[in-house]
């Protein structure tokens, strides 16, 4: 059972699942849009070869009208009239043997995205405010709201420098009685979120009856076929929404009396270093990293080999940092000239050394008394020449939600978005979503731009598993749009 | 070697074979098990049956993430309760529910419910640890506050001597539910007495508060209550955010009309009307 293989979070393990979503989700913008965000929850979806085959079932049917055309412009208002055709087969003939055939005449009817547009729930806050007065004299707790530190119990916010020794981080005590005094980071909980998209673990596998496998649960892929005959799968980005949901666990027992009232003793922990203050004149030195031991053999191996016509005369050994005399290397220029006016004369009879300094730890060669010649040449190229193969998987799938937060109840429109981004058209496009358990498929809400069949069946989670079959090839720079409509639960 | 001998010897390596493969199967899987879930006999450290204030002293003397920064909670109940928030060691004349309010992360409140709903006269005082917070978005912390939901039920077992506990928990998105809920109303699991609430609330997801209502009122209401207050903890008021009736309302923004689709200037189909021209009206 899933929910008992969790680690814990509060009892005795660290969650490592909500570490690594938390690490994954960190790494995302504000805006919603996730990238393999949240962790998959596993289970693999296996359809059965028949449920897809025109032949053997027959998906249902787009109620929406028809859109003019099989495809439609991404940036244009245009549409295309060529007829829908078939991608001619050159790749081999047993690797997508089952699938349907690409110019077959539409059973469901699309609509253009621009119609009908579903009304969203109004998301306005009903919290009806606290009529107490400021907790303390200052006011900034009310001001900065719950960002910054509890300056209810600290003096007028003075916990917010370092003269009170609250350096040890949020949450400490410290000795003037604060509570906690840095500013709040803005954090991220995964649990929070409801995600959808992407392709978890394990991957999504086209099978040669054009199922696929590996659809785990949140996942949205696209899979088609090139020109060359070759499948590809892309996933969408991870797109994620606010909802928490808060549950309850009730446990009813006779009263105790408990007489003894215990509070968060106060924790005194050892402060770590604020800095280290260096005031040397070099302090901005910089040492890159140079190859040491055998790696410098193999450079002047290697250094050999390439230089063949001009003979190696010397070969400069290592000189040790600690033999060195005047400024160690990679002296800032900037720093002697500051030392100079600050009438630092010791350094004035080593400026020369400087101008001429190379780096002593490194090693290096003299090539006939020949000095370093540096390229310089900031030439562009002129023309750039893009070859395109017929195998050139260059769909672009992306997600997106019509809300950033929601509660329970609220309705939520999810774009998805594909486009050709290639020159060669793309045949036999399938889209699959599998909707988190947290969401809700509104019957009859999905709309298409281009001609697809639509069906639904349930997923692992309890929700939908949604697939739309793309029934005509998507040309080059062209693609579609398809949105529905789900319940937060 | 005879060839039972040898027939023999086969079925002995056969049944080693089979045997060790065996071994390694229930080796394997054992590990697997363990690696995913606590052994059995395992003791947690933390219960919800404790007194108040020791889940948030583990939390504290842990610096877990959180403590000590303020989250935004709400205290529901039915139509008509009245709750009294705790200040300078005294109880604030109560308000009507819900209250919302920053709450200290690791600390121990304890508030004043009256106007029980049939049951007029009557007070209660229960507490709320506050054991971890939520991450909204900065300016929307009273839109997803905490919800301490006391029920008819559960006020009415209280007075009737009962002690309640409830562990509210953030639900795991990924290992939701997938039932259709309200916001109004809060999922409860019962679990038995001698099992550990908290335990299965950190299952299900993060466990955030701990709410126990029980019967104990304090010995002098007009004397030193920072005893039965738990060294009265701060808290905030929350900023709410005026949303966009709100500030219609106040005047401080133009109601504007929705506007109709207007006619397109051009045809929006090319093949009907090409090269494009306006449309005459």
């Amino acid at each position: 059972m899933k929910q008992n293989i969790r680690a814990k979070t509060l009892l005795c393990l660290p969650n490592k699942a909500a570490l690594r979503k938390l690490l994954a989700v960190g790494s995302m913008g504000l805006v919603g849009l996730l990238s393999q965000g949240c962790s998959s929850t596993g289970g693999i979806v296996s359809f059965s070869p028949k449920l897809f085959n025109p032949g053997a079932t027959a998906p249902q049917t787009n109620s929406k009208s028809v859109a003019a055309n099989s495809t439609q412009p991404i940036n244009s208002a245009s549409h295309n009239n060529s007829a829908s055709r078939s991608i001619p087969r050159t790749g081999p003939s047993n690797q997508v043997a089952a699938k349907p055939a690409l110019n077959k005449s539409s059973t469901v009817a699309a609509q253009n995205n621009s119609s009908n547009s579903a009304q969203l729930a109004s998301t306005t806050s009903s919290v009806v405010p606290v009529s107490y007065n400021t907790p303390t004299d200052s006011q900034q707790a009310q001001l900065v709201g719950l960002r910054r530190q509890a300056a209810a119990s600290c003096n007028n916010g003075s916990c917010t420098t370092d003269s009170c020794g609250c350096g040890s981080g949020c949450g400490v005590p410290s000795d003037c009685g604060c509570t906690a005094c840095d500013p709040q980071r803005w954090d991220i909980d995964p649990q929070e979120y409801i995600c959808d998209g992407g392709d978890q673990d394990p991957a999504t596998i086209v099978k040669k009856d054009w199922s696929a496998v590996g659809i785990d649960t949140t996942d949205t892929v696209m899979y088609y076929e090139t020109l060359g005959g070759k499948v590809c799968v892309q996933p969408s980005n991870r797109t994620c929404v606010y909802a928490p949901r808060f549950g309850a666990v009730r446990q009813v027992t006779g009263a105790a009396l408990a007489a003894n009232a215990l509070a968060p003793g106060r924790v005194h922990g050892p402060q770590a270093a604020q800095g280290v203050l260096d005031r040397s004149a070099t302090g901005n030195m910089e040492l890159a990293a140079k190859p040491v031991g055998q790696k410098q053999v193999m450079l002047l191996d290697r250094l050999n080999d390439q230089q063949r016509l001009i003979p190696i005369d010397t070969i400069v050994p290592p000189t040790p940092i600690g033999t060195i005399v005047g400024p160690k290397a990679n002296v800032s220029r900037t720093v002697v000239e500051e030392s100079l006016n600050r009438g630092w004369l010791q350094l004035l009879e080593r400026r020369i050394e400087v101008g001429t300094l190379i780096n002593p730890e490194s090693l290096s060669v003299l090539l006939g008394e020949q000095e370093a010649v540096f390229v310089t040449d900031t030439k562009h190229a002129a023309e750039v020449y893009l070859y395109e193969t017929p195998d050139k998987c260059a769909m672009r799938l992306t997600k997106t939600a019509s809300h950033q937060m929601a509660s329970p109840g609220d309705r939520i429109r999810f774009t998805v978005r594909f486009e050709n981004m290639g020159s060669q058209k793309l045949g036999n496009a399938v889209i699959m979503d599998s909707l988190s358990p947290r969401l809700s498929y509104i019957e009859g809400s999905q709309q298409c731009s281009v001609e697809a069949a639509f069906t639904i069946q349930p997923n692992d989670a309890g929700s939908s598993l949604l697939r739309w079959d793309i029934q005509s090839p998507i040309e080059g720079q062209k693609g579609g749009v398809i949105s529905f409509d789900c319940e937060v639960r | 070697m005879n060839t039972r001998s040898l027939r023999s010897s086969g079925l002995g390596l056969a049944a080693l074979i089979a045997i060790g493969g065996l071994v390694n199967l229930l080796s394997s899987s054992t590990a697997i098990a363990q690696s995913r879930s606590l052994p059995q006999t395992t003791h947690h450290l933390l219960n919800a049956s404790a007194p108040p204030g020791v889940v948030a002293s583990a939390q504290v003397a842990g610096r877990r993430k959180g403590v000590g920064t303020f989250t935004a909670v709400s205290i529901t109940g039915p139509k008509g309760l009245k709750v009294g928030l705790a200040r300078d060691g005294q109880f604030l004349p109560p308000i009507d529910a819900p209250v919302t309010t920053g709450m200290l992360v690791g600390a121990v409140y304890r508030f004043h419910v009256t106007n029980i709903p049939d049951r007029q006269g009557e007070e209660l005082f229960p507490t709320l640890e506050i054991i971890d917070r939520t991450y909204p978005q900065p300016g929307r912390e009273h839109r997803f506050p905490i919800p301490i939901v006391l029920t008819d039920e559960d006020l009415e077992l209280a007075l009737n001597g009962a002690l309640i506990t409830r562990v509210i928990y953030l639900e795991d998105s990924d290992v939701a539910d997938p039932v259709a809920t309200k916001p109004d109303v809060q999922m409860t699991l019962d679990v038995s007495p001698n099992e550990n609430a908290l335990r299965s609330a950190d299952v299900l997801g993060k466990p955030l508060a701990i709410l126990r209502i029980g019967s104990r009122v304090p010995s002098d209401p007009n004397g030193d209550l920072m005893e039965f207050l738990y060294g009265c903890p701060p808290w905030v008021p929350l900023p709410v955010a005026p949303n966009r009736e709100s500030l219609i309302r106040e005047g401080r923004l133009p109601e504007i009309v929705p506007v109709e689709r207007a006619t397109p200037i051009y045809s929006e189909n090319p093949t009907e009307n090409y090269p494009r021209v306006p449309q005459a009206r």
